[in-house]
């Protein structure tokens, strides 16, 4: 599509009508100071392709002129190789026109010029995008602002626009927004059933309806349980009630109770003839009972009579018995004594002859023993002597010590003496002894050795002093004198000769120790107080020891008496012995006596009364058979009374069970009867309630409010369905649309950037960022000039698309150059040349200056005449 | 000789509560069928019928609420110059004791319940032989003792019965059944059957009067009774159906094809005129296939008319949406919005998805199509 000449009547300060003829398929420009009216030529194009002629909105309302009048708006367009004329008038009372116009013939007018308008705006191809771009004065329109008048004629929503078209366009969206409306009724965002929907009523409707129905479903099974129950009731009741059954109840009763009664008769008869029976038996009883221990007291009371005799008499033997025992014992306790007292006198008499003995024996012992004693005391004192006259000698060791260091000053000073300086004089001849040294003459050629120096007198010479320089050995001979004189000094010695003497006379004591030593302990083995304690061990001497008898025969008189004792001391145990017994026996004897006694004392009655006692017996005796016949007798009598007695037990059973059975039923029949009133209650009540009708109305209803429910769902289910197919055909169409206005944009944005990108947004197709030499700028904070540049160039590519896609779109931009500068405006110039061999762009800028560079068309709004339809 | 006219009729039904219907339609349903009652008895004299035999099901359950049986029996009794001949049916029957029990307490002289099985002179030399349901399932065949029961040979004799003479597709296993020969095999001059809630002629002597107020679609048309005349005993009765019913109710089945125009197609089935609709009970079955244009159209049209009726049901479960390319260049010829009808559109053809889904898509397509639609007004 192309434009080729606009016109305007009425339109805002246009009162008078005005055109813009002549524009060419490239590249206009209509340059114009501000307040010239570019805007308004914008606004009415878009006003013109966008609006009904039936409108009298706030956009259609903005163009009538101050001084009132109806806008009208014409065009001159070019599609597919025809001229079409378009012309569309605004009034306030909505009565506008639409006419288009085919070489100057009406071709549709009203709602059909308007569909052909809506039609030429849509590509054939895509089915959407609008004819037209629009650029608009002084707006960047990259904002993603609300869609207000301004913003829908900004550059953004022009591309909007496009970019709807190719989503669903306006459609798309309305049918999403019904879509939406209509599932919200149902749903809550969460995709859960709204409250208060109609989903959610429908599910609480079943749902309270299936409760409802279940209660009543369950009430009336009740009631149909109840009903069943009733006529089991009755049934039963029927039968109970039936007369021939209690009839026969009552006969079968009757029956009962008069064998009990005969049962009973005869159960009272028995019952004496038991009694009487019984009597008899416990005659007999008594009589055999009477005979049997009387019988027995008596002879018991004759054997106790007898018996206690018997035990006075042992008792009187026994007493005799335990005195003769008493006599023996004492003879024999006498016996004892005396066999004893001899005893103890032989006894005696041989330890005093047996003690005179020893003490003989002892006296030459005792002799020897002092002997011994007194020498073993000299040898004592002889010890202690030679141990005093050892001990102030100086010992063994001692003197060895000594004379260890005797010869070690000896040995000291023989080394000294070989390794000190010595003098020897060789007198001459004639001379001799002239040399003293030390104040001795010193003899001819003996050496002389001066280990400490010497002064050597020579006589009428001088004294010749020889000096040696002190050593260590001299030092080493004193030290050994000075210790051998402190031990000497120290034991009292005067040197070591002393001490050898000393020690030569304490060997000569020590040896006389030994021998000493040696006597004694022949003399006194186990020491002198051991030899002292055997003499005063010896026996004493006993006086008149002569007198005494011959020891033998004392000792015979002694193994005499001692056997005399032994056998009296036996005599004496059997004595004891028989006493004891002859006394426990008269105890028991004694004992018996009391128990007889006793016995007799308790049949004392029996014995008082003996003979008639016996006599008595004797009567029961022959009384006892009559009484066994009676008894016998009463006993065929219960046995025949028994045989031919009917069973009471029986009776009373049959009794019992005849009743029961009556009063069961009176029971049951009275359980029923109460049981039958309490259903027929229970019943009318249900009744009452309609449960029947309630429950069938219920169930219908729930079944509706199922297939409503069903509806419903079906109806969401649906509204899902197509938001979903909706969202995703949105989806996909956004995706294949980035792509191709990429592929327009990058060259676009090449020509001023070298090597830069762009980034769109994949939802609304709108530039996000920049990339420059490898940095990303976000696209909010570039110039003014750079959006400027951006937002132009993102259009030119949609353009540029559109034209690819079938139609080409004119574009229009309005002032929409106002922030680049000089370089810039040079690029875009040539772009837009560029642009311009493909499709249509007319440009209005109030840059008259600047834009005379860019070339192109030169358009002028000039006066037009006023009618319509004739734009020609 | 004389001559013998009764009304017979059945299955009153009183006491439904129409539950399935809307709520205002509810209400009407349920007045209607007691107005059935005064229907009946105007129905009785313009026959110069002095008796009424009610042939079961007088009340829907066995327990009607207060209001429905004491009403019934007030209205019956206000109809004084008419006797009312009543069996239970399976829906009342003798089980329901406390019903009857104080239905037969406050029922007029004119108004009679029968509990027995055994002949009545409801007139002279007119013998009713009755058989009422003692429960719901009786088990065996209730007019068997009509056979041997014997009758003053002058008498008409008129069996009174309700069942199946064929299985009508109810619980019992033919125990039940009533031998379609009955009248024949008792020697009756009529039998009188309720059940079957149409009227249907069994044999020359044996029918079905239907109910007096229809209740379903399955029994179109209005309800009626049957006027029976009985010349003299084993004379053949004249029967006449004699509409008593309120509401008519219409079940239709519009079957469509795509080039049918969908207005035209409805008018030519709709029933009534828009005056008389109002006690029209409607129930539009379509069938065939429609494209989508059409089917919007169709769906104006029942819009249109639905209101002049007392209930509309349209079911379009079984109407087929034919879709052409047309069809959905109307909803959009490109871009996102055709996308998506294009998916809908594959939805519902797929044959590999199930039908319930394939339901969905095509309701689905057919909703863009309608939102499109109203996008372009």
């Amino acid at each position: 599509m192309k434009l080729r000449k606009i016109r305007l009547n009425n339109v805002r300060r246009f009162t008078d009508p005005v055109e813009i003829s002549g524009i060419a398929s490239g590249l206009n420009v209509l340059a114009a100071p501000n307040e010239n009216g570019k805007s308004t030529i914008f606004d009415a194009l878009h006003t013109l392709f966008f609006k009904g002629h039936r409108s009298w909105d706030k956009e259609v309302s903005s163009l009538a002129p101050h001084a009132g009048g109806d806008p009208e708006v014409g065009l001159e367009l070019e599609l597919g190789g025809q001229v079409f004329k378009v012309e569309k008038r605004w009034a306030k009372s909505r009565k506008g026109e639409a006419r288009v116009f085919r070489d100057g013939s009406l071709l549709k007018q009203g709602d059909d010029a308007e569909d052909w308008l809506s039609a030429a705006l849509k590509s054939p191809k895509d089915g959407g995008p609008a004819g037209l771009l629009w650029v608009r004065q002084g707006i960047l329109g990259l904002e993603n602002d609300d869609a207000s008048l301004t913003a829908r004629r900004d550059l953004l929503s022009s591309v909007a626009g496009e970019v709807e078209a190719m989503t669903g366009g306006r459609r798309m969206e309305t049918a999403r927004r019904l879509c939406s409306e209509e599932l919200e009724r149902y749903l809550t965002k969460s995709g859960k059933p709204k409250t208060g929907g109609p989903l959610k009523e429908a599910e609480e409707l079943v749902a309270d309806l299936g409760t409802k129905h279940d209660e009543l479903s369950a009430k009336a099974s009740r009631l149909r349980a109840e009903i069943d129950r009733r006529n089991g009731v009755r049934r039963e009741l029927a039968a109970i009630e039936d007369p021939e059954d209690d009839r026969e109840r009552k006969e079968r009763l009757q029956s009962a109770e008069a064998a009990f009664s005969e049962a009973q008769r005869h159960a009272e008869t028995l019952e004496k003839e038991i009694e009487s029976e019984k009597s008899r038996f416990h005659e007999v009883g008594r009589a055999q009972d009477k005979l049997k221990v009387q019988g027995e007291a008596i002879t018991e009371a004759k054997q106790a009579r007898d018996l206690l005799a018997g035990q006075v008499s042992i008792h009187e033997e026994r007493k005799l018995a335990r005195r003769d025992a008493e006599t023996e014992h004492a003879d024999a306790a006498r016996r004892f004594e005396e066999t004893e007292k001899a005893l103890v006198f032989a006894t005696e008499t041989l330890r005093h002859i047996l003690q005179a003995k020893s003490a003989a024996s002892a006296a030459e012992r005792r002799a020897e023993l002092t002997q011994r004693l007194a020498r073993a005391e000299g040898l004592r004192q002889k010890v202690e002597t030679a141990k005093a006259a050892a001990d102030i000698e100086i010992d063994t060791k001692t003197l060895q010590s000594l004379e260890e260091l005797d010869a070690q000053i000896r040995t000291l000073k023989h080394l000294r003496a070989s390794e000190a300086a010595s003098v020897t004089m060789h007198y001459d001849e004639g001379i001799s002894g002239c040399v003293v040294i030390n104040d001795a003459a010193l003899a001819d050629g003996i050496r002389f050795p001066v280990p400490g120096g010497a002064a050597i007198d020579i006589a009428g010479v001088g004294r010749l002093v020889v000096e040696t320089p002190t050593g260590s050995g001299e030092t080493d001979i004193e030290d050994a004198e000075r210790a051998l004189a402190d031990r000497l000094h120290s034991m009292r010695l005067q040197d070591i000769a002393m001490a050898r003497e000393s020690g030569g006379k304490r060997q000569g004591a020590e040896a006389q120790l030994r021998d000493a030593k040696a006597a004694l302990a022949a003399e006194a083995p186990d020491g002198i107080d051991a030899l002292r304690k055997q003499i005063a061990a010896l026996p004493e001497e006993v006086a008149n020891a002569d007198e005494l008898p011959d020891p033998a025969e004392a000792e015979q008189a002694e193994r005499d008496a001692k056997a005399a004792r032994d056998t009296v001391i036996l005599n004496l145990e059997k004595a004891r012995e028989r006493l004891s017994y002859a006394k426990s026996e008269e105890a028991r004897a004694a004992a018996a006596v009391e128990a007889a006694e006793a016995r007799v004392t308790r049949s004392r009655n029996i014995l008082d009364n003996l003979e008639e006692l016996e006599a008595e017996i004797e009567i029961l005796r022959q009384q006892l058979p009559a009484l066994e016949a009676a008894l016998e007798e009463a006993g065929s009598k219960r046995k025949e009374v028994e045989r031919t007695a009917p069973d009471l037990d029986a009776a009373t059973a049959a009794l019992e069970r005849a009743r029961s059975v009556v009063e069961r039923a009176d029971r049951d029949r009275q359980e029923l009867r109460l049981e039958l009133q309490r259903l027929d209650t229970a019943i009318d009540l249900y009744s009452g309630e309609a449960v029947d009708e309630e429950l069938a109305d219920v169930a219908t209803r729930l079944e509706q409010a199922r297939d409503k429910l069903a509806e419903i769902e079906f109806e969401v289910a649906v509204l899902q369905r197509l938001d979903s197919a909706l969202e995703a055909a949105r989806a996909a169409a956004r995706d294949r649309y980035v792509e191709p206005v990429l592929s327009e944009l990058v060259p676009l944005i090449r020509l001023f950037w070298p090597e830069a990108e762009l980034h769109l947004d994949a939802d609304n197709v709108l530039p996000t960022a920049l990339i420059r030499a490898g940095t990303e700028e976000d696209f909010d904070v570039l110039s003014g000039g750079t959006k400027e540049q951006i937002a132009l160039l993102v259009r030119l590519a949609f353009a540029r698309m559109l034209a690819k896609s079938g139609d080409a779109a004119p574009i229009i931009l309005d002032d929409a150059i106002v922030y680049t500068d000089d370089d810039r405006i040079e690029r875009m110039f040539d772009t837009l040349t560029r642009e311009a061999r493909d499709q249509q762009i007319i440009v209005f800028t109030c840059r008259q200056k600047a834009f005379r560079d860019l070339g192109g068309r030169s358009l002028s709004i000039a006066p037009a005449r006023p009618a319509m339809a004739s734009i020609d | 000789m004389h001559t013998f006219r009764f009304i017979h009729t059945s299955d009153l039904h009183l006491g439904r509560r129409f539950g399935n219907f809307p709520e205002e339609v509810r209400g009407r349903l349920v007045e209607a069928r007691h107005a059935a009652i005064a229907s009946l008895a105007n129905a009785a004299r313009d026959h110069e019928a002095g008796h009424i035999l009610v042939a079961g099901d007088l009340f829907d359950t066995e327990t009607p609420s207060e209001a429905v049986w004491r009403q019934a029996v007030a209205a019956m009794g206000k109809e004084n110059d008419i006797h009312w001949w009543i069996i239970p049916g399976n829906h009342d029957s003798l089980a329901a004791e406390a019903l009857w029990k104080r239905f037969r307490g406050q029922a007029p002289e004119t108004v009679h319940l029968i509990d027995a099985g055994e002949p009545i002179e409801i007139a002279g030399e007119v013998s009713l032989l009755p058989a009422p349901l003692p429960r719901r399932f009786p088990g065996m065949d209730l007019t068997e003792w009509m056979r041997e029961c014997s009758t003053p040979e002058a008498n008409i004799r008129i069996g009174l019965a309700h069942g199946g003479v064929v299985n009508f597709g109810s619980e019992d296993d033919g125990q039940e059944i009533i031998p379609p020969d009955r009248s024949s095999t008792a020697g009756l001059d009529y039998l009188a059957l309720g059940d079957w809630h149409g009227v249907k002629k069994i044999g020359e002597r044996t029918y079905y009067s239907g109910t007096p107020e229809r209740d379903r679609f399955k029994h179109v048309g209005r309800g009626c009774c049957l006027a029976v005349t009985i010349g003299s005993p084993r004379a053949v009765p004249e029967v006449q159906v004699v509409e008593t019913g309120r509401f008519n109710w219409a079940e239709i089945e519009i079957h469509l094809t795509p080039e049918q125009d969908p207005e035209t197609a409805l008018q030519a089935v709709v029933p009534g005129s828009a005056g008389d609709r109002r006690d029209f009970l409607m129930k539009l079955n379509a069938r065939g296939w429609m494209r989508l244009p059409e089917r919007e159209a169709l769906s104006r049209a029942i819009d249109h008319v639905r209101h002049d009726f007392g209930y509309f049901e349209y079911v379009e479960t079984a109407l087929q949406t034919e879709i052409e390319t047309d069809d959905l260049d109307e909803i959009a010829q490109g871009g996102a919005l055709r996308l998506a009808a294009d998916a809908l559109y594959g939805g519902a053809e797929n044959e590999m998805a199930s039908a319930g889904e394939r339901a969905i898509a095509a309701a689905a397509l057919r909703r863009l199509y309608g939102f499109a639609r109203r996008q372009e007004k």
